[in-house]
Formats: C-alpha cells, sequence, structure tokens
C-alpha cells in the first residue's frame, strides 16, 4: 500500500511540476544552489562538490556535511542568504552531495555514511591541498554524523561546526516520540527506503499550522520582491524530498533515536569501530537554534566523556531559520569567525 | 460598519487559529494517538511485506524477475562500486608510498606537484 501511495505522490509530484512548467514556470527556474561548483568526485549516489571561492583564497578547506533528510541547498538558497557563499569566500569549500538515494542503497548501514563516506570526502580534500586534516561544518544530521566521524578519525578534523546538530538523543522532542513509537522492525522487513514525501510529510504533520502560518505571511509580505525570492527558493527547496535508505534510516532511529548509543560512547560502526567522543581532539562549536523543535537545545549537548574544547553560540531561531532566517547571517558568521581563529 | 465587521472578522479570525492550533497541537503530540496512528503504519507495512513475497512467488512461478531480485542485483552493483573505490584508494596510497620514498629521501623541498599527494589517511 505504501508502495502504491508512493507511485501516487510521484505522480501527483510529477503533474503538479509540469503545471508548474506550464503555468507559472518561474520556480522551476529556481536553481538548486546558487554558489557556483564543480562535482570533483563521485561514488554512486555521493558526489563532492567543490564551490568557486575569489581568486587568492587559500588555506585549510571547510567540509559541509548535510542533512541526509533533505536537500543540500538550503544552505546556498540564494545570493542574500547563503552558508557556502560566506564561507567560499575566506576557504576553499566542499560539500558532501548525498544525491537521490533509492533501492539500491537501501542495504547499506548509517555508518557507510557518516565514516566511509566523510573519510573518502576527507582524503581527497587532504590530497588536494597538501593538508593533513579539514574543517567540518555538519547540519542537522549531517552534524551528528560529522560529530561521529571526529571521534572515529580524530586527526583528520580540526574545526567542527555542529549546526543544529541532535548528539544526545535521550529528550529528543516531538520527533523523539514518534521514533519511539514508530513500527522499526515491519519498516525493516518491508522497506528498502524511507520515501521522501513521507519524510516530508511527518515534517508537516508536526507542525499542524505551520502551512496556514506560511500562508498568512505570503499574503503579508508577498508584494516584496526580496520576501518572494527567498520564498519561491524555499519552496522550490520544500517541493525537493530525498528518501531515506532503508538500513540507515533503521540504524538512524533505534541506535540514535531510540538507544541513545551515541552519547553514551556505545555506537559501533558496520565494521565493529567503536564511536568513543573521548577520543575526539578537535575544537568544537555547538551553534544551536532557541526554537528548534527538531533539534531541540538539550540534544545539541556533547557527551560528558568529551574532554575536547567547546563553545557553545545559539541563535534565536529555528531550525531552517538559522539557515535562511534574518538570523542566518549571525550564525554564518559566528560559524566562521570560530573557524578562522 | 465596515470596518468593524471587519474587525469581527479578523477576531473570528484568530480565535479560530487559536482554537485549531491549541487542537491540532495537542493531538500530534498525544503518546495514544501516535501509538495508534503507529500500529496503523506498523499493519500497513507487515501487509505491503506479506503483498510484496507473494508478487516474489508469482514471478519465480513464471520464471520471472520480481521487483525484489531487481532490488537485489542493483544492491550487488552498489557493493561492487564500493569495492572498486576502496581498491582505486589503496592503489592510489600505494603508488604516493612509492613515490614519496625516493623524494623524502631527496632534499627537503619536494617537486610541487607532488605535495597535494603526499598528505594522506
Amino acid at each position: 500500500m505504501i508502495a502504491n501511495m508512493d507511485t501516487i505522490a510521484q505522480q501527483l509530484d510529477a503533474i503538479s511540476e509540469h503545471y508548474l512548467r506550464q503555468t507559472a514556470g518561474e520556480l522551476d527556474t529556481y536553481p538548486r544552489g546558487v554558489t557556483p561548483r564543480e562535482e570533483v568526485w563521485r561514488a554512486g549516489n555521493v558526489s563532492l562538490l567543490r564551490f568557486e571561492s575569489p581568486e587568492g583564497v587559500e588555506g585549510q578547506p571547510i567540509l559541509i556535511v548535510p542533512s541526509l533528510i533533505n536537500r543540500w541547498y538550503v544552505l546556498d538558497i540564494t545570493e542574500e542568504v547563503s552558508f557556502i557563499r560566506e564561507f567560499a569566500q575566506k576557504r576553499p569549500v566542499y560539500l558532501i552531495d548525498w544525491g537521490y538515494p533509492g533501492a539500491e542503497v537501501g542495504h547499506l548501514p548509517l555508518s557507510h555514511y557518516y565514516h566511509r563516506s566523510i573519510r573518502r570526502a576527507v582524503r581527497f580534500m587532504c590530497r588536494e591541498h597538501g593538508c593533513d586534516k579539514v574543517d567540518m561544518l555538519g547540519y542537522c544530521i549531517g552534524g551528528t554524523m560529522a560529530y561521529a566521524f571526529s571521534c572515529l578519525e580524530p586527526d583528520m578534523v580540526d574545526h567542527l561546526v555542529l549546526l543544529t546538530a541532535p548528539i544526545d538523543f535521550k529528550d529528543s522532542g516531538i520527533f523523539g516520540t514518534y521514533a519511539d513509537h514508530f513500527p522499526t522492525e515491519e519498516f525493516k522487513q518491508s522497506m528498502d527506503f524511507m520515501p521522501g514525501w513521507l519524510l516530508a510529510f511527518s515534517f508537516n504533520f508536526v507542525q499542524p499550522m505551520g502551512t496556514w502560518q506560511k500562508t498568512k505571511m505570503f499574503k503579508d509580505k508577498f508584494e516584496s520582491k526580496g520576501f518572494m525570492k527567498l520564498y519561491n527558493a524555499m519552496e522550490r527547496w520544500i517541493a525537493d524530498p530525498v528518501s531515506y535508505p532503508g538500513k540507515a534510516y533503521y540504524h538512524m532511529l533505534t541506535e540514535l533515536y531510540k538507544e541513545n548509543l551515541l552519547s553514551q560512547g556505545k555506537l559501533t560502526t558496520a565494521e565493529g569501530l567503536l564511536v568513543d567522543p573521548a577520543a575526539r581532539r578537535s575544537k568544537a562549536l555547538i551553534l544551536n537554534a532557541g526554537k528548534d523543535h527538531i533539534a531541540p537545545l538539550c540534544t545539541t549537548q556533547l557527551p560528558q566523556s568529551d574532554k575536547a574544547p567547546v563553545k557553545q553560540v545559539t541563535i534565536p531561531s529555528g531550525h531552517i531559520g538559522i539557515t535562511t532566517g534574518r538570523n542566518s547571517k549571525d550564525a554564518s558568521k559566528s560559524a566562521l569567525e570560530f573557524i578562522m581563529n | 460598519m465596515f470596518t468593524m465587521g471587519e474587525d469581527m472578522m479578523k477576531q473570528w479570525a484568530e480565535n479560530w487559529e487559536k482554537l485549531m492550533g491549541d487542537q491540532l497541537e495537542k493531538l500530534v503530540t498525544n503518546e495514544k494517538f501516535i501509538s495508534e496512528m503507529s500500529k496503523s503504519i506498523a499493519a500497513t507495512m507487515t501487509g505491503k511485506a506479506v503483498y510484496s513475497k507473494m508478487l516474489d512467488e508469482q514471478m519465480a512461478a513464471m520464471n520471472l524477475p520480481s521487483r525484489t531480485d531487481i532490488v537485489k542485483i542493483m544492491q550487488k552493483l552498489t557493493d561492487i562500486e564500493e569495492r572498486l573505490v576502496d581498491l582505486t584508494e589503496k592503489f592510489e596510497d600505494y603508488v604516493d608510498a612509492r613515490e614519496s620514498r625516493p623524494a623524502a629521501a631527496a632534499a627537503a623541498g619536494a617537486a610541487p606537484e607532488a605535495k597535494g599527494k603526499k598528505h594522506k589517511k
């Protein structure tokens, strides 16, 4: 039934895409990310993007690890609101694009993404730049993965920025409650991936008045060109959901949300390596959002056993607002200052 | 008169929004509701697994590949690609190690084009 619903949703998506192209057309012309970039490496769905920097920009490269749940270009949404563009003015910037995973990667464990994929990207960057470590920024679950990587490979990460990254899943809010009740075993038996449309639906579902409030905001501000540019770019991003690889999703729900293994120092990779927070050495910045319902403040705290230097900056915004809202400039400035010093 | 009506509409809309917001918020955070919804999802997923198994059997009886078979092949291809990437990295490391040995033995200032490839983990 879910497969059928998935097909129907895909068909509806195609129809709406067609409708948009035929009528307004404008949304479709919005680019997926605005900073010029090139793909420098690829393995399957996963690719490494290098962003264009002004001539003369050099130094230790920055690797951005975006969330697996949505598309990366929320960090590069318009010319005016872009973490990536600001970082690229100061340092060489790379980003792991997780692509659009499907059934073909449904058997890969979560550690494939937080260890093997990130290690390959860091290895490539080190070879390119002649360095032996990189600076890293992880957003949302990408932050959780970047943190796990910095525990596994402490010599490869210098500065680590955890942008609204849940690490301690003990009180993980509304999503924690849903994860606790989610039928993980049935999911494991029946699904190769968690469909993107279902993930998008669940994010809307936990904020039932979100669409209404968005419509009200649209009514009040639609005459502003600046607002409409950001609004359309955001709608383009929202209408571009990605599926989550099945086994990795199962691991995220069980090992992180239900058992909270990362925070307890009990998480292991598929190869049996322990993700030990006590082993981490990189300087870390916790950059969290005060009104975050996806990664509440308490979930962004590091484990007691983690003795590496840590700073914290809290931005008065929500989980997405920290990257695209009016305070996003403060967030990117804090991250950049931390990395540069 | 018109302004009064407009104000009333505005007030009504605000009240409706608050009422709906509160009620829906209560509903989506209600553990019992979440639990029942999860049971329904579990039943749907179990149904999907049974349906897929039946389809697999029917396709096998007709000597035709099912979706499960195709997914298995795709996953095998992914594994092969992963293995190739690992082997390529190992080979590159081996070449780097061979190239860097004489360079290290020579003067401290290594050739600039080799510099970027010496650092790896």
